[in-house]
């Protein structure tokens, strides 16, 4: 059934962006496991269209905000408006009421704007002068960042990273998948071909679906020493939260139900651990300067390798 | 009289014929590897990996240990092994029944350990 649906939905999404399929399996995963993804690559790797595709098949409501510099928090939330023909304030709702909403360029917008998706992401409601408002669920934040831009950007602070469930990275694609976009794009690209092939009932289904995957208890002690290896590892500053550990649990339970299972093994954990912690994790000074690790996803690597899983 | 040339003879025949007994089964017989359990099974097979594929990180779950022996061109059914540890991951963390069978586990063993 699961399966079924990842098949359905990449078979949509495919119509209008080629070789994204694992991306689009991230992203799913996220949206099952109610967490938010981070998008990460250069301008024009088809970012938006599959965020805008992936919310067309599974008929959610859409909406997308570029974010700038001189942004305020109001402009994500929404705010107080006075309506003169009730002669009272009333609460107009952001672009944040939505099931998907794409945060272009995140790292673009000031802090006060960002950390005012932190609620709105972990509480799914959004609070201004007293008055709170429940979102609309699901919520799927999918924030993009460009990786190599560093002049007028505000780096997302820890505690922001640490709310999105995955990061997942868009590469450039290989020759082959390339020539095949360019033919596909001698004509228009059209996302009125993308049909809606998951219902909002459906959806739901589903969602509850991954919260009943079983996980025995050796994969959590698993997943646990993983934790404190990582925590220990010299190299990093930073280790991962008990609130990613979590994400990685919900993720690996997403995994499972995706490929027909209703159990956790160590393989769903080992696959998902990338994505969810290299973006939360911080390499030390000293590791930087020794060149012990290129990065953090070395480290994930080798923990991965060392830490013993159940067998 | 005792004709000692008949029992020296039938000496060196049964001496003969062991050693070539020795040659033919030998191997056979060092390579075979039996289990009594679908868990003695897998830590036969677990104990094979490590010793045919030098190498394989501390860290490696059974399907990931696995895909590295297939490049060891071994004689086995590699979607019957991949049925059988499916089954076995579904006992051993889901609530899945015991499997019963485990034959294309130990046919990998028996390979692994042919192939040292």
């Amino acid at each position: 059934m699961m399966d079924s649906v990842a098949a359905r939905i990449n078979e949509e999404t495919s119509k209008v962006v080629i070789g994204r399929e694992s991306e689009t399996r991230m992203i799913l995963e996220c949206l099952l496991a109610r967490g938010h993804v981070l998008l990460e690559g250069v301008p024009g790797v088809s970012k938006t269209l599959l965020a805008r595709a992936f919310a067309k098949c599974i008929g959610l409501e859409f909406k997308r905000v570029q974010f700038t510099p001189d942004m305020l928090p109001l402009d994500i939330v929404g705010g107080f408006v006075f309506n003169q023909d009730k002669r009272e304030f009333e609460f107009r709702k952001g672009p944040v009421f939505t099931n998907i909403l794409l945060a272009d360029e995140v790292n673009r917008a000031p802090p006060k704007v960002q950390s005012a998706l932190l609620e709105a992401m972990q509480e799914l409601q959004v609070t201004v002068e007293g008055h709170t408002e429940l979102l609309p669920s699901p919520l799927l934040v999918l924030g993009t960042e460009n990786p190599v831009e560093f002049q007028g950007i505000y780096p997302l602070p820890e505690g922001q990273l640490d709310r999105f469930m995955m990061k997942v990275v868009f590469a450039y694609q290989s020759v082959e998948v390339e020539t095949d976009v360019l033919r596909r794009n001698l004509g228009e690209l059209d996302l009125t071909q993308v049909r809606e092939v998951v219902g909002n009932g459906e959806l739901r289904r589903l969602i509850s679906e991954v919260q009943e995957v079983y996980v025995a208890e050796e994969v959590l002690t698993y997943l646990a020493n993983l934790a404190k290896a990582l925590r220990k590892d010299e190299r990093l500053d930073l280790g991962p939260s008990p609130r990613a550990m979590v994400q990685l649990l919900h993720c690996a339970q997403a995994r499972a139900a995706l490929e027909g299972r209703d159990f956790v093994t160590p393989d769903d954990i080992k696959s998902r651990a990338g994505p969810v912690l290299v973006h939360r994790l911080r390499l030390g000074r000293a590791a930087v300067l020794k060149g012990s690790a290129d990065g953090t996803s070395q480290v994930v690597e080798e923990v991965l390798r060392m830490v013993e899983p159940p067998r | 009289m005792v004709d000692w040339t008949i029992y020296a003879l039938a000496g060196l025949d049964v001496t003969l014929y062991s050693l070539l007994a020795y040659q033919v089964l030998g191997p056979k017989l060092a390579g075979q590897v039996r289990a009594g359990s679908l868990s003695e099974a897998f830590v036969i097979l677990g104990n094979e990996l490590r010793s045919a594929v030098p190498g394989i990180p501390r860290g490696s779950t059974w399907k990931e240990a696995i895909r590295q022996a297939q490049g060891l061109g071994l004689d086995v059914d590699w979607r019957e092994v991949g049925r059988e540890v499916d089954s076995y991951e579904a006992y051993r963390f889901g609530r899945g029944d015991q499997p019963a069978e485990y034959g294309e586990v130990l046919a990998l063993a028996r390979e692994l350990k042919r192939a040292r």
